[in-house]
């Protein structure tokens, strides 16, 4: 989540000549980047507040526990890959980038990442150059490999002007209804709530629809050979995970604690709905691969994560739809992997883009499995388990 | 380079923030961010064109406002910076 705020944006108008304005610009070594600490919390949570979620109120207790959880205490915390705040003139913070270390390996070689995210500015009039600062602050940090998966059109414009392309493979997201009318109520009914009471109306016409066989997009896969899917625990997550994300050459160096606290995160997305983590089995029960998503009745499901074995990516996908469409599920969207962005394709879904995977190295060798699809950055590796994407906090 | 420092920062900024047909109303000393000419994104590629193009280095803390407002305080931070490493 990238995104830097608009209110009070300096707006073009007449010329007026630099320091003249009668508001006393900040000299260069009062306002400062540093490392995030303790007591930044309230005063980041309060920014969060306001520009990503309700401006009205106050940061609830929750919001900053959870952010200094993520931020202060993450498992694999490193003193010198921390989320940095801007200090303004006034010695306020005015800016925040988070930043979550990542360990991955490389062709079984270590190497340290970092994603950065919640990128946000108050007041850009006083503090223009702030977000510039931070995200300049980032990239010049020990990290070998830099990566966003939620850059939006202004955060992107400020990764262009820094010589980065999208990483177009891991940047769109997908969108499979299932449910015609459902969809367009559910969608509606985001912009306008009281929409939402069409529900029950829409649910009849899809059934009907479906009735009569005019529901081109129900999922009724009868799967090449044979599929099972049934819900797993951490245990058996934790123990498949690792394997299946060994097909990368480039992927999280996870090990049990580390993926048991990634997944205890991604557990609780309340705006999502309750989460599902299923685990697909073939012909002797062997493991083809799991989906983790969240799903509520008549809503869209959000998929966190898909990973499979290469030969059986169509089969998870396929299972996931089904399941999905039997619990209620209008739709379901999740971001795009090149493993099975054309499995998604042919199964009819749609391809968009919100906000957009950047990465910087100066390490080609690191960039060149992402470059071809060979790499495992997004969903649990990413940004997308934590749950300032799609948590309440009340 | 020194010697057209001022003129190919002002080409620079003109080539690619100016949107005024008048390319030449813009003053040296005309503030740039209250102008609305050059934001946080548009600083970042002023600070790659001074690092690559000028030779400057820039250490974060010394992009602020004092230094990168007008053309006149850029031409200004970059001789300072370029007379620091000749010295």
């Amino acid at each position: 989540m990238l995104e830097i705020e608009t209110r009070n944006s300096a707006r073009p108008g007449a010329p007026r000549q630099a320091g003249q304005t009668g508001k006393e610009m900040p000299a260069p070594q009062e306002s400062a980047v540093r490392a995030l600490e303790p007591a930044d919390i309230p005063a980041v949570a309060n920014q969060f507040q306001r520009i990503f979620r309700d401006p009205r109120k106050q940061a609830p207790d929750s919001l900053r526990a959870y952010l200094a959880d993520l931020f202060l205490h993450h498992h694999w915390r490193e003193p010198d890959l921390a989320s940095r705040v801007y200090i303004d003139a006034q010695g306020q913070v005015g800016g925040f980038i988070g930043v979550l270390p990542l360990r991955l390996l490389f062709n079984a070689r270590p190497v340290r990442a970092a994603v950065a995210g919640s990128l946000m500015v108050d007041n850009r009039a006083e503090n223009p150059l702030a977000g510039a600062r931070l995200l300049r602050s980032f990239l010049a940090g020990p990290q070998d490999l830099s990566i966003t998966e939620s850059a939006n059109r202004l955060s992107m414009g400020m990764w262009e002007r820094l010589g980065h392309e999208p990483e177009v493979a891991y940047s769109m997201d997908w969108l499979r209804v299932l449910r015609p009318a459902g969809f367009a109520v559910a969608a509606l009914g985001h912009w306008l709530r009281p929409a939402r009471v069409l529900a029950p109306v829409a649910s009849l016409a899809d059934n009907i629809g479906n009735r009569m066989g005019r529901n081109a997009l129900r999922p009724d896969f009868r799967t090449r050979g044979h599929a099972d899917d049934r819900e797993v625990g951490d245990e058996e997550l934790i123990e498949h995970i690792p394997h299946f994300a060994e097909q990368y050459s480039l992927r999280p160096d996870w090990d049990e604690a580390a993926l048991r606290w990634f997944l205890e995160h991604a557990d609780r997305k309340e705006r999502y709905g309750e989460i599902s983590r299923r685990m697909v089995y073939g012909r002797g029960g062997a493991p083809l691969g799991f989906y983790i998503y969240h799903k509520r009745a008549r809503d869209v499901g959000r998929v966190l994560q898909i990973m499979a074995r290469p030969d059986a990516a169509g089969r998870v996908v396929e299972s996931l739809l089904n399941h999905a469409y039997a619990n209620g599920c209008v739709a379901l969207r999740g971001r795009s992997h090149p493993q099975i962005t054309g499995i998604l394709m042919r199964r009819k879904s749609l391809f968009y883009c919100l906000s957009s995977t950047v990465v910087h190295s100066k390490n080609r060798d690191l960039l060149a499995p992402i470059r071809s699809g060979d790499a495992l950055i997004t969903g649990l590796a990413g940004e997308a388990w934590t749950r300032i994407i799609g948590g309440e906090f009340t | 380079m020194q010697g057209d420092v001022e003129a190919s920062i002002r080409d620079f900024i003109v080539d690619n923030f100016l949107f005024r047909d008048d390319r030449d109303s813009l003053s040296d000393t005309e503030s740039l961010l209250e102008g609305g000419l050059i934001d946080s994104t548009g600083v970042l590629e002023l600070v790659a064109f001074l690092e690559t193009e000028v030779g400057i280095e820039i250490a974060d803390a010394e992009i602020v406002p004092e230094n990168l407002d007008s053309i006149r305080s850029i031409a200004t931070y970059a001789k300072t910076k370029l007379a620091q490493v000749a010295a």
